[in-house]
């Protein structure tokens, strides 16, 4: 098992597109830091490391965008290059050559995270100065106005958005998985990402509108202001409603990968 | 020797259509066996289901004892194969690729890397990235992927697709060599007929889906599926040697007068009887021979010719 997930971590490191997206959160980040210092210095604004860091978190998306891309390859790009059959044809189930890939995403995908959340500290306290973190920050949660460090709103942000990646990540590659094709998967999936709000709002209409993905997998506003992205859903609501999409999600990539014939 | 693959009853159908109809055939260790048949025979669907890629819909495919549904770790861990094209992943360099595998069974030390590499003459491209080689450069490496863990079958899907006549000649020689003095049962499959007479020992001609014939090549073309030799008399008088054989010789069978002599079906041992007669009757004969099919015309016999794409 420690063979086949190193043979998958080789096989998404060793690639050009990888050190590509690992190139672009620092190369984002910078030109944030720099467009913000710019706009602080003319407004006479005070701009800290902490703020600078719940801004970046929108580079997240992109974090979701590189991951679907390297979850919707793992499987497809097998089939399309036809290396499935190399792969399947060694003493290994089949259960298990995907459960190191599914560990190979996630790992890809986490490591990406933390070196956001990492990038955008480091970046931001280079230009802004590193001091600030216990500053007071404001939010409404159970009725009450609460406050708590800037420095852990800014980890926050980050982890309300850890949801989605997993989700996307985890939908990316169970499309990849069915569809056998890594430009279905990437394509599928990073429409889902940039259109999933307005999906939800297109389907605001209809009685199960909060049953969509997407209505679900932001926490924040639960946690922050009170309020719930739809009415009539609540924090437990959510939950569920994400543990059976992520289930499903795998219970499908697992069916579709163990039980059909490869004919690739 | 032991029989390191047996097929009983194997069987694919996919909705309506039977692919691969009631294969039943035995291939024992250190034999080169050959899948030969056209296109679109099932040759590839047959390798698939002895390599577990696809499930068969009836019948049993035994490798080493172990069957390869119920037993698939013991009996594929035996198996080293190539399915259709040598595909690798083209952004790693061959050698890279070979770790991959390598990676996949325990007990293969680097030292078995380079072994493979230099058995089948990559050593000097190993490095490069898979994305540069020719296709015969991938069969070569793909050749390395199936041998890296000291298979017992070795299971190969067109193995001289793209590879120059010399690379062919010693893939041969390669093959002869692991059957000989390891053991191992190859199996390769083709269309091409010239090629298998070179490879195999024994072949397994498919013909949509179904198995026409198996075995020696040379005893398949030599005699006809009823044991008998085409055999032509070049003489003037036709009619009057029919005449001087008809009932005459055991087992004889077509007997006709064809343009410039006569021609019958028979088997080879009464051959003197028929010198004998036409000797006893006066009649002028020139030539008396064996009428042999080429191999073309004998492998288009079995499989019904005229399907042929």
């Amino acid at each position: 098992m420690m063979g086949l997930i190193c043979n998958e971590h080789v096989k998404i490191y060793r690639r050009a597109r990888t050190w590509i997206f690992f190139a672009a959160i620092p190369a984002i980040a910078i030109l944030g830091a720099a467009l913000k210092h710019h706009t602080a210095v003319q407004l006479h604004d005070k701009e800290t490391v902490w703020m600078f860091m719940d801004s970046m978190g929108r580079a997240v998306y992109l974090v979701i965008v590189f991951a679907s891309i390297v979850a919707g390859d793992i499987v497809g790009g097998e089939f399309a290059g036809g290396t499935v059959k190399l792969l399947l044809i060694r003493p290994h189930r089949r259960w298990k050559i995907l459960l190191s890939k599914y560990l190979s995403v996630l790992s890809f995908s986490f490591t990406l995270l933390v070196f956001t959340v990492f990038v955008a500290w480091l970046v931001g306290g280079l230009v802004f100065g590193f001091s600030g973190a216990g500053e007071p920050y404001l939010l409404s949660y159970g009725g009450h106005a609460v406050s708590i460090p800037a420095s852990s709103e800014s980890v926050r942000t980050y982890a309300y958005l850890a949801i989605p990646l997993l989700l996307t990540s985890t939908l990316a590659f169970m499309i990849s998985t069915l569809f056998r094709s890594s430009v279905v998967a990437i394509a599928l999936s990073v429409f889902l990402v940039l259109f999933g709000p307005v999906i939800t709002e297109v389907l605001r209409s209809y009685a199960w509108d909060r049953f969509v993905l997407f209505a679900n997998w932001n926490l924040a506003p639960y946690f922050e202001n009170d309020m719930s992205p739809l009415p009539n859903m609540t924090l437990s609501f959510s939950i569920i409603v994400l543990i059976v999409y992520y289930v499903v999600f795998l219970a499908i990539s697992w069916l579709s990968f163990t039980k059909r014939d490869v004919s690739a | 020797m032991p029989n390191a693959i047996v097929l009983r009853g194997l069987t694919k159908r996919i909705g309506q259509k039977t692919i691969v109809d009631n294969l039943t055939f035995d291939i024992p260790s250190g034999e080169v066996f050959g899948l030969l048949g056209p296109n679109g025979a099932g040759k590839t669907t047959t390798i698939r289901m002895m390599v577990g890629l696809i499930r068969m819909t009836s019948g049993t495919v035994e490798i080493a004892g172990h069957d390869i549904v119920r037993d698939y770790g013991q009996a594929i861990r035996q198996v080293g194969a190539i399915v259709e094209n040598p595909e690798m992943y083209k952004y790693l360099s061959g050698y890279q690729n070979l770790r991959q595998f390598a990676r996949m069974t325990p007990g293969i030390e680097p030292r078995r890397i380079d072994e493979v590499v230099e058995f089948v003459g990559l050593s000097e491209r190993i490095h490069d990235k898979v994305r540069q080689y020719s296709l015969g450069m991938r069969q070569r490496l793909g050749l390395a992927q199936a041998l890296l863990h000291r298979p017992s079958v070795l299971i190969l899907d067109e193995p001289t697709n793209g590879l120059d006549p010399a690379g062919i000649r010693e893939l041969r020689d390669h093959l002869r060599r692991l059957a000989r003095e390891e053991g191992v049962a190859v199996v390769v499959s083709s269309h091409l007929l010239s090629e298998m007479e070179l490879m195999c020992d024994r072949v397994a001609v498919i013909q949509q889906g179904r198995l026409v014939s198996v075995g020696r090549i040379d005893q398949m073309v030599a005699a006809g599926t009823d044991g008998l030799v085409r055999l032509f008399v070049e003489t003037e008088c036709g009619q009057e040697a029919k005449t001087a054989l008809i009932g005459r010789v055991d087992g004889m069978a077509d007997l006709a007068v064809v343009d410039g002599g006569i021609e019958m079906k028979l088997p080879r041992d009464v051959i003197p009887r028929v010198h004998q007669l036409l000797v006893q009757s006066d009649i002028p004969v020139f030539e008396v021979r064996i009428v042999t099919q080429t191999l073309e015309d004998r492998f288009l016999e079995m499989t019904g010719g005229g399907d042929k794409a």
